[in-house]
């Protein structure tokens, strides 16, 4: 499964500079937090996103989470551990958020529509492999893989990010890594069957 | 593997992929900057409310008990041993209404409700000894109190005897 090993990426954040920008924003500098926020803040709004589905309900997630870890910079134990201890925290708040009322409503009277966010084929940027998928496929396998049930799609779009080794994704769900290959597994399989049951595939 | 396989497997990476692809941030590394405190926080320990609480409660507690000690007029015992012929008859007022103990006496007549009533039991109650508050459990507690607060013992054989009260009220 080629394209499943490929998902998750080996990223480290062990350097000594994070410490010392760790260590510069506990004396109150600002800026130094900042810098920080700004090494992580990607991969912070793709976990969020994972999350939440919703550009807009990420970023607030996102900034809810530098605050708690502007304020709780102190119980930070070692200060390389930054990255991981951040993106923790973004998911906490990301998963709060989800939780809340506002979210339930969203989900299930349908307040909005922009939760049910199908990602457009035509999107700049995309590269060659995008624009060598069907348009209307890619709009079916959008929508599938955002219907999927959360125990796989959370691990499944954490992985897609490549931001996270399966290591990290275990300790952000808090479930062992081999349920955490299973499901992503798991989330691939279904929503190929799904896709195939629309006459997308090759019914494999 | 066949083709249409591959590319539906791309299409479902594709498509999640793009799904954890947010828009350009706009100024979010700004806006979050802007909205942080003047100095980080230190963490709050949760473990220290309930020690906090604790510790407020000690502090209330003995400040309490220092106030209370030097507003008395008069230790609690020696309020007790002053006031106990009045928590004896306030005991005492109450006992008409109260069936009699059941004591063995001497003879045919027994007492009913206070009263004396002749009849052929052989149970009632002495005429000297009387129905006291003590065989009744409610008043118990007075003398729970009266021991407590360390009372003679003359004070609480008032409460068992009526010619004990008698005698302490004269």
């Amino acid at each position: 499964m080629p394209l499943l090993s490929s998902m998750a990426a080996p990223r480290l954040s062990l350097d000594p500079e994070t410490a010392r920008l760790v260590a510069r924003a506990r004396d109150g500098e600002r800026e130094a937090f900042g810098e920080l926020l700004q090494r992580h803040l990607p991969a912070a709004r793709r976990l969020a996103l994972a999350a939440l589905g919703r550009p807009a309900d990420a970023d607030e997630a996102v900034q809810d989470a530098s605050l708690a870890a502007w304020k709780a910079l102190a119980s930070l134990e070692t200060d390389e551990a930054f990255r991981a201890w951040f993106l923790r925290i973004v998911w906490r708040k990301a998963l709060d958020r989800r939780r809340s009322l506002r979210a339930l409503l969203r989900r299930f009277v349908g307040i909005d529509d922009e939760d049910g966010r199908v990602v457009e084929p035509s999107a700049p940027g995309r590269g060659a492999e995008a624009l060598a998928i069907d348009g209307e496929m890619a709009r079916a396998a959008s929508r599938i893989v955002h219907a999927l049930p959360r125990r796989l799609r959370d691990p499944f779009l954490l992985a897609a990010s490549g931001d996270h080794r399966y290591e990290e994704i275990a300790a952000l769900l808090g479930v062992p890594v081999g349920t955490v290959k299973w499901r992503v597994s798991e989330a691939r399989r279904v929503a190929r069957e799904k896709l195939d049951r629309l006459g997308w595939g090759g019914g494999r | 593997m066949r083709p249409e396989s591959n590319a539906a497997d791309a299409a479902i990476d594709h498509a999640a992929r793009l799904l954890v692809t947010p828009p350009p941030d706009e100024g979010l590394l700004a806006r979050v900057v802007a909205r942080l405190p003047e100095r980080p926080g230190h963490g709050l320990r949760l473990w220290l409310i309930p020690v906090a609480s604790a510790a407020a409660l000690a502090v209330w507690l003995v400040f309490s008990l220092d106030v209370a000690s030097r507003l008395a007029p008069t230790p609690p015992a020696v309020l007790a041993a002053e006031s106990w012929p009045a928590i004896a008859s306030l005991a005492w007022s109450v006992t008409p209404v109260l069936p009699p103990a059941r004591t063995p006496v001497n003879g045919p007549s027994r007492y009913r409700r206070g009263r004396p009533v002749v009849d052929e039991g052989a149970w009632g109650l002495s005429p000297v000894s009387g129905p006291t508050p003590l065989d009744i459990g409610g008043l118990s507690t007075v003398m729970g109190v009266l021991e407590t607060l360390d009372v003679s013992p003359l004070a609480v054989e008032a409460l068992r005897s009526p010619a004990a009260l008698s005698e302490m009220k004269e």
